[in-house]
């Protein structure tokens, strides 16, 4: 089956009730997830993700995935009208969105960004659909050695990038790791740090682990905000159209942020919030108009918008095809297609091209349905954004607590998410970072299995690690981020205080 | 009416933000991260001291207990790492790090709450228990309980219980009878 045949094929599946529902409600409640200021995807698809268990494999992979799309063009609706993004890949909204509403173009400004969403994520699917195949054909022939060093080094440079120095970026990715390995060893049987409690033999579930660190911390975080309820303008559909000259303005940076987006979205860093950064200093770099940067810019917001939206395609493909999540809301997926028994790689076009297909093509009717709730709907999302949190905090504890229950129908579960909520609350104080620690917990024992078949296979020799050319490539990357970086920021400290002694000289 | 962004207390990602902040601050950031990185390093040394009860098998077939080994002494690494890095780094400490004053109190009530939803939902079911839980917690943060908080309450507590155990066939108590 070629990738145009399978695409299609991809969408004619889609093409059911149960499917199209499930399109329409992911992009609804993605959408509903980004609009709320606070409640971001990951928290979001952690407290959907008990749910999509009790759903088919395909059904609960298309929630998961519709969330995290549709949260990334929900997100930007907060940062334009009332200068609060709802998650970290809608900040850089703020800097021209707002001033735009502030300068009566507040309707322009979301159309833009709805539109450049629609464009990149098609764009990103369209190099989703041509590009899969190679990869995949790729890393078919990777082995042990290779998948270590993709699952192990790939993890320290997410943990290294997203963390602020090197310990808060590692101290949560250990945490992950050690976590995975309560429970029963998988090829032994032999019952790790469960403490004589039968309820931990099947070890921790990622949804105790996600609805814990990022739902309950969470809610402690909107609970200390100190902010008032917003006021708003009504926007109607009329004053959504944009002028020609903004929508001239538009395509540059709707183009250049798709494929930016894309790139980054393939690699192991925190993609989606990274490349709205970097399409802005682009856009900023080329602009003529420099100085309107931060006053209402076009580019300034469509641009990186753009680059979220495909950032967030992007990111799906080492899912797919390598099997290895980069994201806290990948790392969701994946686990969920582990919960179904779906083993995703490079095999699974081969062996379940219907399955992976028609996530593809769910995928690209989602993103449909993402235009057409985003532009009429606009008035509906501008009030949601008007909630009481005396009502949304409640009922997200209540959704989530019996959603984490329902895992495993266990209260043990519950005890669990209290106490890794705490442990969530507390790292995100002191800045560590949650994605490594989420990342660390899906990728650890992928990682643990690829360690012991290389070592069995190279009956105890450590060297076996660095035999094949991908994997020496890998390692010099992480010695070059993780170290490399290290060494620039001791470098910088140093010029710091040699700076601060000679003021106080 | 205009509102300030949400304050962001991350640095930049991949950034280190080595600004100079107020002294009290850095001292109170300091000794929590202190206090944080210590206890990383007791529970780490912990989970080793675990794993090698665990039989380790041969470098050529490692057992169950080999993984945790590896994992468990670089977690003492990077709790070190951190307990140096909360020592030696200076870093900006945003203002409001922890709730203080009516903030440092809705939490507290608000976590209590929580912890004795969690505890009672299986004695007392989830109907009761989510419907009175609402109530509080609505109450606690409108600071006031009234019949419209009332009505909310039960509206989604028992909408919240009923999609979960009648729809979807969740396994929870209903009710303590």
């Amino acid at each position: 089956m070629s990738a145009t045949e399978g695409f299609l094929h991809g969408l004619q599946l889609a093409f059911t009730p149960e499917l199209l529902l499930t399109a329409l409600i992911a992009a609804f409640v993605g959408t509903l997830i980004g609009v709320l200021p606070g409640l971001g995807a990951v928290a979001g698809a952690a407290i959907a993700l008990p749910l999509t268990f009790m759903f088919d494999p395909v059904v609960g992979l298309v929630l998961i995935a519709g969330i995290y799309v549709g949260a990334q063009y929900g997100g930007s609706t907060g940062s334009i009208l009332l200068n609060i993004p709802g998650d970290s890949t809608a900040v850089v909204a703020t800097f021209d969105g707002y001033p735009m509403a502030q300068k009566g173009r507040a309707g322009p400004a979301l159309a833009i960004t709805a539109i450049g969403a629609f464009i990149a994520s098609t764009i990103g699917l369209v190099f989703i659909v041509y590009s899969s195949g190679f990869v995949a054909s790729f890393a078919i022939t990777f082995n042990a050695v290779d998948y270590f060093a993709l699952t192990a080094g790939g993890l320290l440079i997410l943990a290294r990038i997203s963390g602020g120095t090197l310990a808060q970026g590692l101290l949560p990715m250990i945490l992950g790791v050690v976590i995975a390995t309560v429970g029963m060893e998988s090829t032994s049987s032999y019952p790790r740090y469960t403490f004589g409690n039968l309820d931990l033999t099947l070890g921790i579930h990622i949804a105790v682990l996600a609805v814990g660190i990022y739902g309950v911390s969470e809610i402690l975080y909107l609970i200390e905000d100190k902010r008032q309820r917003a006021s708003y303008k009504k926007i109607r559909i009329k004053d959504l159209v944009p002028s020609r000259s903004e929508i001239r303005q538009s395509w540059g940076p709707w183009g250049r942020g798709s494929i930016l987006g894309f790139i980054l979205g393939t690699l192991p860093m925190p993609s989606a919030t990274i490349s709205t950064f970097v399409s802005y200093r682009m856009e900023k770099g080329i602009a003529r108009n420099k100085s309107q940067f931060g006053k209402g810019a076009v580019q300034g917001l469509a641009g990186p918008e753009a680059a979220n939206n495909s950032a967030a395609i992007g990111s799906i493909v080492p899912v797919l095809v390598l099997g290895l999540p980069f994201s806290a809301v990948l790392a969701l997926m994946i686990s969920a297609m582990i919960v179904h028994g779906i083993q995703p790689g490079p095999l699974m076009m081969e062996q379940q091209p219907d399955l992976f297909w028609s996530v593809i093509g769910a995928l690209a009717i989602a993103n449909v349905m993402l235009l057409v709730l985003n532009i009429p709907m606009i008035g509906i999302w501008v009030r949601i954004l008007q909630i009481p949190r005396y009502i949304l905090i409640p009922v997200i504890v209540l959704v989530a607590s019996m959603g984490v229950f329902s895992v495993s129908n266990n209260m043990v579960n519950l005890y669990l998410m209290l106490a890794l909520g705490a442990v969530g609350y507390f790292l995100r104080k002191y800045n560590y970072s949650l994605a490594s620690m989420l990342v660390g917990f899906v990728l650890g024992p992928l990682i643990e299995d690829n360690f012991v078949r290389g070592m069995r296979v190279s009956q105890g020799d450590p060297a076996y690690f660095l035999s094949s050319t991908f994997a020496v490539v890998i390692w010099s990357v992480v010695v070059l981020i993780v170290i490399g970086a290290a060494v620039r920021t001791l470098l910088k400290r140093r010029a710091q205080r040699r700076l601060l002694d000679s003021t106080a000289k | 009416m205009t509102l300030e962004p949400r304050t962001e207390h991350e640095a930049e990602p991949g950034g280190e933000n080595l600004e100079t902040p107020p002294e009290e601050h850095v001292e109170g950031r300091r000794s929590g991260s202190v206090v944080f990185a210590t206890l990383s390093l007791v529970l780490a040394v912990g989970y080793v001291w675990m794993a090698f009860d665990m039989p380790n098998g041969t470098s050529g077939d490692p057992g169950p207990g080999t993984w945790p080994r590896v994992t468990g002494i670089a977690w003492v690494g990077i709790s070190v790492l951190a307990l140096i890095e909360s020592l030696k780094v200076v870093r900006t400490a945003p203002a409001d790090l922890f709730p203080t004053g009516k903030s440092l109190k809705l939490v507290a009530f608000f976590s209590a709450a929580t912890v004795a939803y969690v505890i009672l939902l299986p004695i007392l079911g989830a109907y009761i228990v989510s419907s009175v839980y609402m109530f509080y917690v609505i109450g606690l943060l409108r600071s006031k309980w009234d019949i419209r908080g009332g009505i909310y309450a039960v509206v989604f507590g028992v909408g919240a219980s009923l999609i979960f155990i009648e729809l979807l066939q969740v396994r929870l108590v209903a009710f303590p009878w």
